[in-house]
């Protein structure tokens, strides 16, 4: 993962993402994608992450039942796909209030 | 080998690798879709950049995405322990208990061992062997212990629903108590100044009436006095007195400063092991079995006891009285050595 700010170390910058990257992907993954992909979107976005940072994240959410997966083999290379699951699904309205609270109340107490 | 089967063979070097670090029940699986991510990967970059996949750009590749024990641990989850957190509270207590268990049981088999007649063969057979064997048994069954205990508690570990943890009903008012730092460095100077007088009163009674230094009972049927020499017991006169002279002095010092400090500490523990060498010498110079040492002492004591206990039985609870002393003093030389490095590592 880049810095967006050459002066703030990577480790801080990472602490700071960790948290918000997991509602960028569950909100990404309400259409099916696999994991490539899914790389390519959070990047045009502007919101870029590494591999093997990204990856390891998808097992997890997939464990915690808030992603579902299956293998396609149509194309060139076996994928994998993800997409959120009904459990997901309801989370993420939950989680996506629990930001705009989150960034609203940063926002005060940093200005 | 073309330049792209190259690159995609370092691809599946590098996937094997991860795969060693995963745990067997994700493996296959997360290895088949990092193979998939990584090939894929590789080829846009290589579209991205004009070129075509080859060795050179699937380790920079590969470099970027990350060392294969990290990427494994990112996929782990959770690091991996052959007895983890959920049940190693568990795990220590049962092995102290253990641990206590079979202590006391090799300690009680020692003292019957050492009591039962016949075999009662020389001196240097019972006083050392007995003691050296005793303690090879105790150090092998300890050993097979703990080592059946990590096998039962790994397995526990093993098939534990990774989901599961322990039930603790939680009370803030029932964490124990801090340990009383402040009032284990006071010195307790009414314990150091009875030390010394006590000490100044064995020196005393051991240099000039050695005949009183040993078994003394007064009874209704008369005194019995055995001196320990005349039971065949080793005494180093002049190293037990340096013993017992150290330990008055450091008394002495610790009376004056009022608290424990690093170099007292450090003091204790060299008294203490210099203790255990004078009681090691004892036990291995003792004649305890021996005729000639012992004739004075069978005498006094047939004549005391009208032979309903024979002589044998009074040498032998002198030995295990001593191994008993050995080992305390063992016990508490290396628990304080161990309390010594564990300060200076804290």
């Amino acid at each position: 993962m880049k810095t967006t700010a050459t002066d703030v170390p990577d480790n801080l910058i990472l602490e700071l993402r960790r948290g918000a990257v997991i509602l960028a992907v569950l909100a990404q993954l309400r259409n099916e994608q696999y994991g490539y992909s899914l790389k390519k979107s959070l990047g045009d976005a502007g919101l870029a992450m590494d591999e093997g940072t990204l990856y390891p994240l998808l097992r997890r959410l997939e464990s915690q039942g808030l992603l579902r997966s299956r293998w396609r083999v149509e194309e060139a290379h076996p994928r994998r796909y993800y997409r959120l699951s009904s459990q997901g699904e309801a989370m993420l309205p939950a989680l996506r209030a629990e930001w705009d609270s989150l960034t609203e109340a940063i926002r005060r107490v940093i200005e | 080998m073309t330049d792209k089967q190259a690159g995609l063979e370092l691809i599946q070097r590098y996937v094997y690798q991860v795969g060693e670090f995963l745990p067997s029940r994700q493996r296959g699986d997360v290895m088949a879709e990092l193979r998939s991510l990584l090939e894929e990967g590789v080829e846009e970059r290589a579209r991205t950049s004009g070129r075509t996949v080859d060795e050179e750009l699937t380790a920079a590749f590969l470099l970027e995405f990350g060392e294969p024990s990290k990427v494994a641990e990112r996929y782990g989850g959770e690091p991996r322990y052959l007895i983890g957190p959920r049940i190693f509270p568990v795990f220590l207590l049962v092995l102290k208990i253990s641990l206590a268990v079979i202590s006391a049981a090799c300690l009680a088999g020692f003292v019957f061992s050492a009591m039962a007649v016949p075999p009662w063969g020389p001196a240097e057979f019972w006083h050392v062997q007995a003691l050296l064997s005793w303690l090879w048994r105790f150090a092998q069954t300890a050993l097979v212990n703990i080592a059946i205990l990590i096998f039962a508690f790994a397995l526990i570990e093993r098939f534990l629903p990774p989901t599961w943890r322990p039930k603790r009903d939680w009370d803030p008012r029932k964490l124990p108590l801090l340990p009383p730092e402040a009032e284990r460095d006071q010195v307790k100077r009414a314990v150091e100044v009875i030390r010394i007088y006590g000490l100044i009163f064995l020196a005393a009674v051991l240099n000039f009436y050695p005949q009183w230094f040993g078994i003394v009972s007064f009874t209704d049927s008369g005194v019995l006095r055995i001196p320990f020499k005349d039971l065949g017991v080793y005494l180093p006169v002049p190293l037990i007195d340096l013993g017992w002279a150290l330990t008055a002095a450091l008394s002495s010092v610790l009376i004056v400063r009022g608290r424990w400090e690093r170099w007292s500490r450090w003091a204790e523990f060299a008294v203490g092991l210099y203790d255990t060498v004078v009681v090691w010498l004892i036990l291995t110079h003792s004649e305890l079995n021996s005729a000639q040492a012992t004739s004075a002492g069978r005498k006094a004591w047939v004549a005391f006891n009208n032979q309903s206990l024979p002589f044998e039985w009074l040498s032998r609870v002198i030995y295990i009285a001593l191994v008993v002393i050995l080992l305390g003093t063992l016990v508490k030389t290396g628990k304080r050595l161990y309390r010594l490095l564990r300060a200076r590592t804290a």
